[in-house]
């Protein structure tokens, strides 16, 4: 049966097959540094769960320490030209869709009619959409490498954000900063009024959600120091309709933290924008009214 | 108090523009150190949690299929094909986007739909629809249009995902309050969770109608045009 470690451990093999052919690339600018950034981060996909964790967290400075010292950039290999590509899409056409298509298709599938869940049918999804690019387009599979490892090297170190957050997410945990934040929220909030509570609440969400980069982290420390204690116990809000409201008002903060790398660095340059905070601001215009929404609709509807 | 620290650190590093994973790693470290944990404490607390979210990295096994395709025109089609439909705009795409998005989350499916959809294909109809509709593309519309094709991604993941049963999100607060000792239900959460579902499809909306007046008004001042597709 295929299991999710296998599916990391495929990953970190292509991240050895990057890692290599940045080695190989004899035009790159650093070409040793930047090998052994994705070479370390294949490391830690393939050994991670053997490896002692204090181990995977040495990798992880190293990792943040050649990226810091500006050691790893793209390598050498170029977009095709227009000229090429428009030929080439004149002649395939529609059937360039296959394979991006095959992800999310197969992902469906497998994820609804076996057992073996989303994130294992997202690999599995990958090397089948792989093979269809390879057949679509009739190139070799070199060429797939060189332009995987070219789409790696625009995103850039920041690859890794999403996970070192959830790192930093987890020392922050260690460290109680969600009780504290929790109670310097709550220690201001006026006891009688149901207003400044549910504000407390939705604001209090927002703010660590901003903070963690992840509402799911924010949920547990500030229900526990906020939402039981000041809307649920003492205005007796409907756990049912405020929690799942605090959730969203939680996500409204997702929408314009940077610590939601997985969510708006990391597109903003997969998508090679000049401004990295792009995405966040756009989002900003939405996620205020959003979330003054969400407060009104607590008020309304959870008591 | 002073474990606050660690979000100074975040906060005036990010302002000051320095490298994203420095500010990240040191002010973990830090944090670490301030609430008396030894060095390999935190060490194995980074390494652990590194590894144990590695599933957050798995948009990696998409690149070498959409880099391929890319290489042979993949966005280029899509551009071309946006442009045999009448009517069509970046905003009206990037909004039937969003509402695509926010169904099928609705409906549990989980995407990832930034290097699945976003940069293959809802950013490049949207170029592609821009340049036909608000003239040609120069690079600051390039910029806004990609901005809010991004954006719709998260508006439809957001804040459809809870509105799905058994949605992750649901799952977690059900086991929060659960803890707490509060009963929760499944299905009265996830009712719950539509309002939210709707209004954030609708300032997309107008948010998306913005974006067209945008590019429609505004006038290419320099000759910093970009080529059709997007590519840099």
């Amino acid at each position: 049966m295929i299991t999710l470690e296998m599916i990391y451990v495929i990953t970190g093999l292509l991240l050895v097959l990057f890692a290599i052919g940045t080695l190989k690339d004899k035009a790159h600018k650093a070409r040793i540094s930047s090998a052994i950034f994705w070479g370390l981060y294949a490391v830690t996909f393939i050994f991670g769960k053997q490896l002692p964790g204090w181990l995977s967290g040495l990798a992880v400075i190293v990792m943040v320490v050649l990226a810091g010292m500006g050691k790893v950039v793209p390598g050498s290999i170029k977009d095709a030209p227009v000229e090429k590509r428009e030929e080439r899409a004149k002649l395939l056409r529609n059937k360039l869709f296959i394979p991006t298509l095959t992800i999310p298709i197969v992902t469906f599938l497998i994820a609804q009619f076996t057992d073996l869940g989303a994130l294992i049918g997202l690999g599995i999804g990958s090397i089948a959409a792989a093979v269809a690019a390879v057949l679509v387009t009739k190139d070799s599979v070199g060429n797939t490498n060189q332009e995987g490892r070219r789409l790696l090297d625009s995103i850039g170190t920041v690859a890794i954000l999403p996970q070192l957050l959830a790192a930093l997410g987890a020392l922050f945990a260690a460290a109680g900063v969600g009780e504290v934040v929790a109670k310097l929220v709550s220690g201001i909030v006026p006891a009688n009024s149901v207003l400044a509570a549910v504000i407390a609440y939705a604001g209090g969400m927002a703010l660590f959600t901003i903070i963690m980069g992840n509402a799911f982290a924010a949920f547990a420390v500030i229900t526990a120091g906020i939402g039981v204690p000041l809307v649920i116990v003492a205005h007796g809000a409907d756990p049912n309709i405020i929690a799942p409201l605090a959730m969203t008002a939680g996500y409204c903060g997702t929408l314009v933290t940077p610590m939601a790398a997985n969510f708006n660095i990391v597109p903003a340059a997969l998508l090679e924008m000049k401004d990295k905070y792009g995405v966040i601001k756009t989002q900003l215009v939405v996620a205020i009214p959003l979330f003054i929404a969400h407060i009104f609709l607590m008020y309304w509807l959870a008591f | 108090m002073i474990s606050l620290i660690g979000i100074l650190i975040v906060v005036l590093g990010l302002a000051k523009g320095y490298n994203t994973l420095a500010v990240v790693a040191s002010a973990g470290v830090v944090t670490g150190l301030v609430a008396g944990m030894g060095i390999v404490d935190i060490l194995e607390t980074l390494g652990n949690a590194f590894v144990t979210n590695r599933y957050m990295s798995l948009f990696i096994l998409t690149l070498p299929a959409i880099g391929l395709a890319e290489k042979h025109g993949l966005r280029e089609q899509a551009a071309h094909l946006i442009g045999k439909i009448r009517g069509a705009s970046a905003g009206r795409i990037i909004i039937l986007y969003q509402v695509i998005r926010t169904v099928v989350a609705a409906f549990g499916l989980r995407l990832g739909g930034h290097p699945t959809f976003v940069r293959p294909l809802i950013a490049p109809m949207a170029e592609g629809a821009a340049d036909k509709d608000a003239g040609q593309l120069d690079t600051r519309k390039q910029e806004l249009v990609r901005a809010h094709s991004a954006a719709s991604e998260n508006y439809g993941n957001f804040f459809g995902q809870n509105i799905f049963v058994a949605a992750g999100g649901l799952l977690l607060i059900k086991g929060v309050l659960t803890e707490l000792g509060y009963e929760v239900d499944l299905l009265t959460m996830a009712k719950y969770s539509i309002p939210a579902g709707i209004i954030a499809v609708v300032l997309g909306a107008l948010q998306m109608t913005l974006l067209d007046k945008r590019l429609r008004a505004s006038t290419s001042q320099n000759q910093d045009t970009v080529s059709r597709g997007g590519a840099r």
